[in-house]
């Protein structure tokens, strides 16, 4: 009764041309997947190899439980900055279950500048910490760095959100039970040395991981004394003298073993439970998804093609499915957890507003995580509207969205302009996650509304000073730079690469990823439910 | 070391061979003396379960050797009865061995022989042999022997053959109870033999030893006492611990002690794989499913490769290059030890037919998975091979081999002798190297030169040798697997004509061009050699085959060949399987019986190289592959997308290997599957091996090992699609896959974390 029925015919051509084209932005992500995962290039890793280390994507391959999922965060962060070369923002972050238990990994890579942090490899860690926080997983940081990249310093160093944040984090984390584990696995100089030092506990590889505060340079020209780096700051002087560090590893591999025995010893508290059921694939495949986007973002589809492809059995029990219906609310399973989903089906008006407010309230109230679905290109615009108060409606459901104590999780799975970005969960509302597929724009509004904002302005200027009216041609050529910026700055890649978004994914694999951050959500106590002034 | 009897032992099974075989294994003071010792000593060891008397040479023992008689004439009536004493020693040593004894009598015994066999438990003979009590016509009388002779043949026949020196043969020596079984052919002693063994070996040692000597026991003992005796006996094993354990053993429906230490033999817990690519993952997946563990090694390049991936354990081996990594073979052997594994197999190519290797894992304690290094080592010697089948009577090219340095005159007289062309060939040879047709005498002498200086700084040998050029020989070889139990079988032919630069691409089976009656002739030939050679594993015998249907022996491989699929799709057999347990010292899991061909096979490689241009290696990162699947379709495949394709190694991909009730249903599925396999990134064969199967020469199953340098191969007709509806299609077909593969795991897992899947954002 509550199977959703798919009107989609795979041999439809409007449904092979979409394929077709999400195939294409699949096929370009995958390709920038596999530029970041080979670090700083085949030569950088070869090197690093050479010495004996493992590779970072290797060291987090044996660091979690064999034949377990990695959920990797922004892989894509600093793409196409950094003149391309910081692959990753040259830190690898994500959960992955080690030794039982969900852990954040925060992971340098290397070869990447020698694991230098850009400002945006800061707030990579940073976003990370802030996951691990929210659903309280423990930390792991396999350290390899030389610390913040100096050139950028203003941009790493000082401000609030910048380097010594991490270590804030630290001892708040540690504070609130999360535990703290650094690996030594490289060196780990000046602030960088805070993180073991701040850590619950700490693995250092001989012969390969040091921690200082001055390197041998520095020491040199302070005081004269010539040491080496080894007898500086090498595992044997911290394990053994100076206390800085609690285990000693042979090498990478005996150190990601020590590390799964800490891990072992945690003693974490059960998570939080849902009511389950079995998890169940949906009916429709989920690869189908590639054809149920529109090739034209503007062109309108029924969103519940996504969600039969999506949770479980293409289960939905849909609620006020004949009112405000731009907006599609309902119940359902995602691999056996209850989920309370919301999704876009056009624009926004009151009656959907509204249904939204109350749709998150009663998740909320019940503890059911939300989910969701962003393709919004705002709220309805005109007077009739505004005299219906449309904006009061909206402000109720981006208050119920904001002060929603469940769990969130949001995909944009097409457009996020202006203020439907805020009712449907944007970055700024705090999702536990949020995801976007590879065809997917977010901006203020739509590139062609704002040239021709723009242009309006520039004509009503015109107008003012009795100027010539300007031809076609002329206002053409004036929205020509606004519609490139917004095409290139809307994109989910300009997006992903500054951290707008926990990362770029798979539409076929959404399933996938929602579970897993269900799963890793749930570790988490579920916080308790506050409500504020609605306006009525 | 004894001059006239030997000892063998093999898994508890001990055969005392009489080795006086000119003199058809007659007596003297020497060989009782040797008989006796033998018997005596196997008495005491306790390894040994069962003792087979065999002989050497046309008889089984003609009795009293002639010469030591004529001796006895000038014996004093002392003398005499001293030596009568040491016949009588002997055949109590025998009759009083704690363990059983077969006689296995493949020839005449006479005289003192039928009291030899006599004194065994039990015999087993040839029916055609004749056994005859021959004393009386010499003057002299059976007399030592008599008790045994009676004890078996009881007084009537006794007395009938005791008195007229009669000849009887096996059907009548079963009849009076001489020996226990008569069969018809000498092949059919050891079966027979094996199945006593297995039966004793079943049974407890202690057991046996007093059955066999309460029967003497008793024999003779007053009515009045037998009974104090016997229940003496019963009690005394009753409660003695192997007693204890076998009654045990029969109430709790379980083995007893002694069957399960020494019937099954011991499987290896853990191996070491030497190897890469294809070859490494298709001897892991078996490997695993015996319950093995695997350890992988890998070279810094094959760091993430699909070998190491699937493997339980990998270890390093420093280094790009195949010199500093894959063949060496120190390091090797040094990972086995340090990580437990107990024996090493070594693929195809790299150290597989290094005999240095196999004996250095030997020598570490480590066991080789192949044959012995000895056999490695002569097989490997072409000249020692080819001597060796000729030998074992197995055709070999016409040729003449000499001392491999030879004057040139020599070697042209004997040119002219085998007839031209003929082939000037090296004799620690391989890939071409050091060879030379040769249509006529007048280029003979400048091509002996030039492939001696060849061969000497390719191999560091220079010796040559001279062989009959087989115009246009189709390459068919037959699979043979022998184990450490003299049990040898083959399974059958393969194919492999089809040869660019001397490698194979394309294989086969059965054969197009190989009839019932010449298969059959081939395999016999092949398993008399390898009998022969006493060859323990998978090996392959190849043989060169002319229009005419003569077939010439080529070589040994002394490994797995890279075709072996195409064996395992016809016969059904697991040859890496029947390696592990032959290796670990079992018995081979299929008789000759039990190996029937079903339909045909055909195998693809799959190289990474331009056939446009030479068939030229080619590198690069698989942007696209995806292996066909399908009913009856198997791919080996050593990588997945996004591997790379080094220089450092061979450039094939995989195998495609297809099975078909017929010939034409195999191509046909050839064709279709080798359509359907994606591979971008590099340049491949698949184009060429399409356009190859094709063709109308293979079609008709017309080819020979220089068909590719003579045909040229049309390329297939394009109107393929470009590459990138390709790499879509290859997407489409990927997900589907994945989606699949993920349903099966979700319905049995608690939550996706747990889902059993190592899924990957970034794939």
């Amino acid at each position: 009764m509550d199977v959703i029925q798919s009107k989609l015919k795979t041999s439809d051509p409007v449904f092979i041309e979409n394929r077709d084209q999400m195939l294409s932005h699949v096929a370009e992500m995958q390709a920038h997947f596999r530029q970041v995962k080979q670090g700083g290039g085949e030569s950088a890793v070869a090197k690093h190899t050479k010495r004996g280390k493992i590779f970072v994507r290797e060291r987090i391959e044996r660091l979690v439980d064999p034949d377990t999922p990695f959920l990797e965060f922004s892989a894509l962060a600093a793409h196409e900055m950094y003149d391309g070369r910081a692959a990753s923002a040259g830190v690898v972050t994500g959960i992955g279950r080690v030794s039982g238990r969900l852990c954040v990994i925060v992971a340098n890579d290397a070869t990447v500048k020698g694991g230098s942090y850009y400002p945006l490899t800061v707030k990579k860690h940073l976003r990370a910490q802030e996951i691990a926080q929210e659903n309280h997983l423990p930390c792991i940081y396999l350290v390899d760095s030389g610390g913040a990249f100096l050139p950028l310093q203003a941009d790493v160093f000082p401000d609030k959100e910048h380097f010594g944040r991490i270590f804030y984090n630290q001892a708040q984390m540690s504070a609130l039970g999360i535990p703290q584990v650094s690996v030594v696995m490289g060196s780990c100089t000046a602030g960088g040395a805070y993180v073991p030092a701040m850590s619950d506990e700490s693995v250092i590889v001989k012969q390969q991981g040091t921690i200082f505060l001055a390197g041998p340079p520095l020491v040199k020209a302070a005081t004269g004394e010539e040491v080496s780096a080894e007898d500086l700051g090498g595992g044997d002087i911290h394990c053994r003298t100076s206390g800085v560090t609690d285990h000693l590893a042979e090498n990478d591999e005996d150190a990601l073993a020590i590390t799964r025995q800490i891990v072992e010893h945690l003693n974490t508290k059960p998570p939080t439970k849902l009511d389950m059921r079995p998890p169940e694939e949906p009916l429709y495949d989920p690869a189908e998804i590639y054809g149920v986007i529109q090739k034209d973002i503007r062109k309108p589809y029924d969103v519940r093609e996504v969600i039969a492809r999506v949770v479980d059995g293409s289960r939905f029990h849909e609620f006020k499915s004949l009112y405000g219906t731009t907006l599609v609310a309902g119940f359902a399973h995602i691999w056996g957890y209850p989920v309370g989903i919301l999704a876009n089906n056009g624009v926004l008006f009151s009656e959907s507003a509204l249904k939204a407010a109350h749709f998150v309230e009663m998740c909320s109230h019940r503890g059911v995580p939300l989910v969701f679905l962003q393709n919004i290109t705002g709220f309805m615009v005109g007077k009739a509207y505004e005299e219906g108060g449309i904006a009061k409606d909206g402000a109720k459901m981006v208050a119920a969205v904001a002060n929603a104590a469940v769990p969130k999780f949001t995909v944009i799975i097409g457009g996020s302009y202006g203020a439907g970005n805020y009712g449907m969960c944007g970055r700024a509302y705090s999702p536990r996650f949020l995801w976007m597929w590879p065809n997917a724009r977010i901006s203020v509004m739509g590139g062609d509304q704002a040239a021709n904002v723009l242009l309006t302005v520039k004509k009503d200027q015109l107008e003012g000073t009795g100027a010539e009216a300007m031809t076609p041609d002329q206002e053409e050529a004036f929205k020509k730079p606004t519609l490139e910026k917004y095409s290139e700055e809307s994109s989910a890649y300009y997006s992903t690469a500054r951290l707008w978004d926990d990362g770029v994914i798979d539409p076929a694999d959404t399933r996938t990823v929602l579970g897993l951050g269900i799963a890793a959500s749930l570790q988490a106590p579920m916080p308790k439910r506050r409500v504020g002034v609605f306006r009525m | 070391m004894a001059q006239f009897v030997g000892t063998t032992h093999q898994d508890g099974v001990a055969t005392v061979t009489l080795t006086r075989a000119e003199l058809h294994n007659a007596f003297n003071e020497v060989v009782i003396e040797e008989l006796t010792r033998a018997f005596r000593d196997l008495d005491q060891d306790v390894k040994t379960r069962l003792v087979v008397l065999a002989a050497a040479g046309k008889s089984f023992c003609a009795g009293a050797d002639i010469y030591w008689m004529k001796r006895m004439v000038d014996y004093t009536f002392e003398e005499n009865v001293a030596d009568a004493n040491l016949m009588a020693d002997m055949l109590r040593a025998i009759r009083e061995c704690s363990k059983p004894v077969v006689a296995r009598v493949h020839g005449a015994a006479i005289g003192g022989g039928v009291g030899l066999v006599a004194a065994c438990d039990m015999a087993v003979a040839v029916r055609s042999v004749v056994f005859s009590l021959s004393e009386v016509r010499l003057g002299i009388l059976p007399a030592v022997i008599s008790p045994y002779v009676l004890e078996k043949i009881g007084p009537g026949a006794a007395r009938r053959y005791g008195v007229t020196a009669e000849r009887f043969d096996g059907t009548e020596a079963k009849r009076i109870g001489l020996i226990s079984e008569s069969v018809e052919t000498p092949e059919e002693l050891d079966p027979w033999i094996a199945g006593i063994a297995k039966a004793v070996k079943g049974n407890g040692p202690k057991a046996v030893a007093a059955c066999k000597k309460i029967l003497s026991d008793v024999t003779g003992v007053p009515w009045a006492d037998v009974q104090a005796l016997t229940t003496k006996r019963i009690s005394e094993l009753r409660v003695s611990e192997e007693g204890q354990d076998g009654l045990k053993a029969f109430l709790e429906k379980r083995k007893p002690g002694w069957v399960s230490s020494e019937e099954s033999p011991l499987m290896f817990k853990k191996i070491l794989i030497a190897n890469r690519g294809e070859i490494a993952v298709r001897i892991t997946r078996t490997v695993q499913q015996m319950g093995v563990g695997v350890i992988a090694v890998f070279s810094d390049p094959d760091r993430l490769a699909p070998h190491v991936v699937c493997a339980d354990e990998a270890y390093a081996l420093a280094g790009e290059s195949a010199a500093d990594t894959y063949l060496r073979g120190d390091k090797i052997i040094e990972i086995a030890k340090q990580h437990g594994a107990e024996a090493i197999h070594p693929g195809y190519g790299f150290l597989s037919e290094n005999a240095a290797f196999a004996q250095a894992c030997g020598d570490a304690g480590l066991t080789f998975i192949g044959p012995t290094p000895e056999v490695i080592r002569s097989m490997g010697d072409k000249l020692t091979a080819k001597k060796k089948f000729e030998q074992a009577g197995v055709p070999v090219v016409p040729g003449w081999s000499g001392a491999g340095d030879d004057p040139v005159y020599v070697m042209r007289g004997e040119a002219d002798r085998i007839g031209y062309p003929v082939l000037v060939k090296a004799a620690a040879g391989g890939g071409g190297k050091g060879m030379r047709v040769v249509a006529s005498a007048e280029e003979l002498a400048a091509a002996i030169d030039g492939a001696r200086h060849e061969a000497g700084a390719a191999f560091g040998d220079a010796r040559v040798f001279l062989e009959k050029f087989i115009i246009r020989p189709r390459h068919v070889e037959i699979q043979i697997f022998g184990d450490t139990h003299g049990n040898v079988v083959h399974l059958f032919e393969r194919e492999c004509s089809v040869q660019r630069r001397h490698q194979k691409i394309v294989e086969e089976s059965p054969s197009p061009a190989v009839s019932d009656s010449l298969r059959e002739e081939m395999a016999a030939a092949a398993v008399r050699a390898a009998r022969a050679i006493g060859y323990t594993g998978a090996g392959t015998v190849e043989f060169m085959v002319d229009d005419a249907g003569s077939f010439y022996f080529l070589e040994v491989n002394t490994r797995l060949q890279v075709e072996h699929p195409v064996t395992e799709m016809i016969t059904g057999c697991d040859l890496v399987a029947a390696q592990l347990v032959v290796a670990s010292g079992g018995e081979l899991p299929f008789s000759q019986d039990d190996l029937q061909r079903r339909g045909h096979a055909i195998e693809c490689r799959i190289y990474a190289e331009d056939a446009s241009r030479g068939f030229m290696p080619s590198i690069g990162t698989l942007g696209v592959y995806e292996p066909p699947v399908g009913p009856n379709i198997r791919v080996d495949s050593g990588v997945v997308q996004g591997s790379s394709v080094t220089v450092h190694y061979d450039p094939m991909l995989a195998k495609l290997v297809v099975w078909g009730a017929s010939r034409d249903e195999s191509l046909a599925r050839m064709r279709w599957a080798l359509q359907r396999y994606p591979i971008l990134g590099v340049t491949t064969n698949v184009d060429f091996l399409q356009a190859l199967i094709e063709h109308p020469s293979f079609v008709k199953g017309e080819v020979h090992t220089q068909f590719l340098d003579e045909t040229t191969v049309a390329p297939p007709s394009t109107d393929d699609p470009p590459d990138e509806a390709l790499i879509a299609g290859a997407w489409a077909l990927s997900r589907k896959s994945k989606r699949r593969g993920a349903a099966a795991e979700l319905t049995t897992a608690a939550g996706p974390w747990d889902a059993g899947a190592s899924w990957r954002m970034t794939r």
